[in-house]
């Protein structure tokens, strides 16, 4: 069969044109979803899926939404904000919104610790950036919709698909921020940075963690159904979605576990020596003070492989002549049933899944839809008496808020990550130097002289249906992101 | 029983590579080299046997006299020979091999790129001395490349070529016991979790062929006659050299295997993977059958590592060293 590791592998061939070696971790196309979608994950699902199956994204609850209390919808955001976050805890703790995460204030936000709450409060921002008449969902979508388009425009994910090295880690950062900045939403650098840094843990954790090399798979298959969650009532764009994951299937299915494995140690080589501490690992007990991930040594074990402590012997002739069992230090159990590849189907692995669920969905095997359900009944029944601290941080959060109209008459928002200016103008000035990135707004001309890398990069995103005056490759990277 | 001992730091973690970490004993000198991969450096150590002083070198996988731009180094092995101790180190772009200590590169082999098939990663991994007077290091195409080694100077030259193996080559060993004539000198494994065995006179030919069962084999050694092999479903599988008959299989770890070990001298078997554990084994032949048995020994865990190389640090396995994934240090175990 044609597929070959290095379509996606990172010790790949060297382009013929190429003057110098291009490390891409797009290579993997898993990762350009999973870069984005990894940086979003839970925090975006969470506030957009509903909890019960009928019931749509959590601020605005369908006029045909199941029984329960009423949706907490704010028709308007003249209320003030802790109003409207009073209202808001008292509808969510009764069960009908979102799951509400147990409220963490943010650490200290002058090192470089993060709490969870912070890419939960962009969601939440851009639920909540009300402009005064303007519908919520309208405002949810149009951000989703963006970036996700964006994301899943038929020539990216081309140029994503194509086999090339791993990405830089500077060519990610700035293709990162392309993405984020699709829509309407904006955020400033500091932001953006915590944004940037949550996602690459998060993502190592995950590849770190996937039991078998493959299951990198299902955790961009974990990431994918989130983001169809997120639009599954635009079919336009979840045909796109649809047709990276036909994509992805086509590819990577047929790779062994070999294959696999080389393409998670090469993702391993990137997020190697990446040690930053983020709040909700600490808090689970998943990531240590040092920076590093924890690894259980209990548990099931990966499909495929057997709890470890039998030794088998056989003679000359094949028979089995002597067992002997032995300890050997974990506390592991079998495996029950393994992860669907399918386009649709149950994953089973949990890694890529909302990481900001309150009750992190324990690597428990359940079946069918009742079963689910009445998990999250569970779930959403228990109040959560950290619910309203988080609301009222998110409150203060949009206290900081600051409104901008671009152009035109369509308002933007700016997100803020930090409780007040103060503290992101700070984490922006303390922030060490070998972490900071000065991307976001690029001149492409300037910078195609300034780093060849990026400007080939953005080269080869090139869109070739619809030619161009322009003769900088780079400004069309930039002008064909900007116009999706 | 083993007990910890003085860490040794090293200048760089780490990668998640399998092997990556070869240890090299000089007793006259009552030093030990230690070499880890990171990334497209190696880092190596020497260190003194507490383990209080240690001196640090970085190797960079510079290309033959084109360097473009650093290659990913897959690993990095002493290869002792009666005459010469090499230091080989494989990459994306080709073979190097130093003097042991790291401070003259006398050969460079460069992988033939010229026609690579579409989108195929290219690299060399898997190095191993065999019977004497050669080096053995595997490719991404499965060749595998004897290169004959001259007793000093720079004249080495690529003597013979092993093409059998369809995929990736991921480790080779040769047979650290006792050599007899005709037995296996050679095994090599492949990303499939196929096995080769080869016996050497002149030239090296193959003696038997031992078949994928759906898992990488990405560790593999060769002691008196037999093979033992650490797979992707943290199996150890043990077969007779010569035949390929599966004589033992064990379940030794919850993840996959990164890296096996055998102390000639007694016939210990170690094994490590990314479930964070050492294993250690021994090996023996029951008198009145001949039959491989293998017992378990010792369980050591390296609290949240993803094992990547663990050697004995001498001939007896009364000592051995670990590294892992994102581990700027060395972590030895002595027998007590």
């Amino acid at each position: 069969m044609g597929i070959r590791v290095g379509q996606i592998t990172p010790f790949p061939f060297k382009r013929p044109n190429l003057s110098i070696t291009r490390p891409l971790i797009g290579s993997c196309p898993l990762l350009g979803a999973l870069a984005t979608a990894s940086a979003f994950p839970g925090a975006w699902s969470r506030r957009l899926r509903g909890t019960g199956p009928a019931a749509p994204a959590g601020h605005e609850a369908a006029p045909q939404a199941p029984p329960g209390p009423g949706p907490c919808r704010p028709a308007r955001c003249r209320c003030s904000s802790s109003t409207w976050a009073g209202r808001c805890s008292t509808s969510w703790t009764s069960g009908c919104g979102p799951r509400a995460s147990p409220g963490r204030r943010p650490a200290k936000m002058n090192g470089q610790m993060w709490t969870g709450n912070e890419l939960e409060s962009v969601i939440t921002l851009v639920v909540s950036s009300c402009v005064p008449g303007f519908c919520f969902k309208w405002k949810l979508v149009a951000v989703m919709n963006d970036i996700i388009t964006t994301m899943f425009n038929k020539k990216f994910m081309e140029e994503l698909f194509k086999p090339q090295e791993l990405y830089s880690k500077k060519a990610l950062r700035t293709v990162y921020d392309r993405l984020a900045h699709a829509s309407i939403m904006r955020l400033n650098q500091a932001s953006m940075d915590k944004l940037y840094d949550l996602m690459t843990m998060a993502f190592k954790y995950q590849v770190l963690l996937c039991p078998r090399p493959k299951d990198i798979l299902l955790v961009t298959f974990n990431h994918l159904d989130a983001i169809k969650d997120f639009i599954r009532d635009s079919p336009n764009i979840l045909n796109q979605v649809d047709e990276t994951f036909r994509q992805l299937i086509d590819m990577y299915s047929c790779l062994s576990a070999g294959e696999f494995q080389l393409i998670r140690q090469t993702l391993l080589i990137f997020f190697q020596d990446m040690h930053i501490r983020v709040s909700i690992f600490l808090k689970d007990k998943v990531q240590n003070s040092n920076g590093r991930f924890v690894l259980p040594i209990s548990g099931p074990v990966p499909w495929g492989t057997e709890v470890p402590g039998l030794i088998r012997m056989f003679n000359c002739n094949g028979d089995e002549v002597k067992r002997i069992e032995f300890t050997n230090g974990g506390n592991y159990i079998s495996p029950q049933r393994e992860g669907s590849f399918d386009l649709y189907g149950d994953r089973v692995l949990k890694l890529g899944t909302n990481m900001y669920s309150v009750s992190r969905p324990v690597e428990t095997h359940m079946s069918g839809a009742s079963k689910s359900l009445a998990s999250h009944t569970k779930e959403n029944a228990a109040p959560n008496p950290l619910a309203k601290e988080e609301l009222n941080f998110l409150a203060r959060l949009m206290g900081g808020l600051e409104i901008k109209k671009p152009n035109g008459s369509e308002p933007g928002f700016r997100l803020n990550l930090f409780t007040t200016d103060e503290e992101e103008e700070y984490a922006a000035l303390t922030r060490p130097e070998e972490l900071s990135y000065k991307v976001i707004n690029i001149q492409a001309t300037q910078d195609q002289q300034q780093n060849e890398e990026l400007a080939r990069i953005m080269g080869e995103f090139e869109v070739t249906d619809q030619p161009r005056q322009s003769t900088s490759k780079g400004d069309d990277l930039l002008a064909m992101m900007d116009e999706l | 029983m083993y007990r910890k001992e003085r860490s040794v730091p090293l200048k760089s973690s780490s990668s998640a590579l399998y092997n990556n970490l070869s240890v090299l004993p000089l007793r006259d000198k009552q030093l030990t080299y230690f070499a880890a991969v990171h990334g497209s450096t190696v880092s190596l150590a020497s260190a003194s046997a507490d383990g209080l002083s240690v001196s640090h070198r970085q190797l960079q996988a510079k290309e033959g006299g084109l360097a473009v731009s650093a290659s990913i180094v897959t690993q990095a092995s002493w290869c002792v020979l009666p005459s010469r101790v090499l230091l080989v180190l494989t990459s994306q772009k080709g073979i190097q091999m130093y003097e042991s200590d790291g401070s003259i590169m006398v050969y460079w082999h460069a992988l033939d790129v010229l026609e690579p098939p579409p989108a195929q990663a290219v690299f060399a991994r898997g190095i191993a001395a065999a019977s004497g007077r050669f080096i053995c290091v595997g490719t991404s195409s499965g060749l595998v490349l004897v290169f004959d080694i001259p007793s000093k100077g720079t004249n080495i030259t690529l003597s013979e070529v092993l093409e059998e193996h369809r995929d990736s080559i991921t480790d080779i060993a040769s047979e650290v016991g006792e050599n007899l004539d005709g037995a296996a000198d050679l095994v090599t494994a492949d990303d499939s979790g196929a096995l080769c065995v080869w016996t050497s006179k002149e030239e090296f030919s193959l003696l038997t062929k031992i078949s994928a069962f759906g898992w990488t084999c990405s560790s593999v050694k060769l002691w008196n006659g037999v093979i033992a092999a650490g797979y992707g479903n943290g199996q150890i599988r043990l077969y007779e050299a010569t035949s390929g008959a599966l004589r033992a299989t064990v379940s030794a770890h919850a993840r996959w295997i990164y890296a096996l070990d055998l102390a000639p001298l007694t016939g210990k078997l170690l094994s490590g993977a990314e479930d964070s554990y050492v294993q250690i084994w021994k090996l023996s032949r029951s008198p009145d059958t001949r039959d491989i048995e293998i017992e378990h020994c010792h369980s050591e865990c390296v609290t949240d590592t993803q094992l990547c190389g663990a050697r004995f640090c001498d001939p007896e396995g009364n000592a051995f060293a670990a590294t892992g994934y994102d581990l700027s240090e060395i972590v030895r175990y002595g027998q007590v």
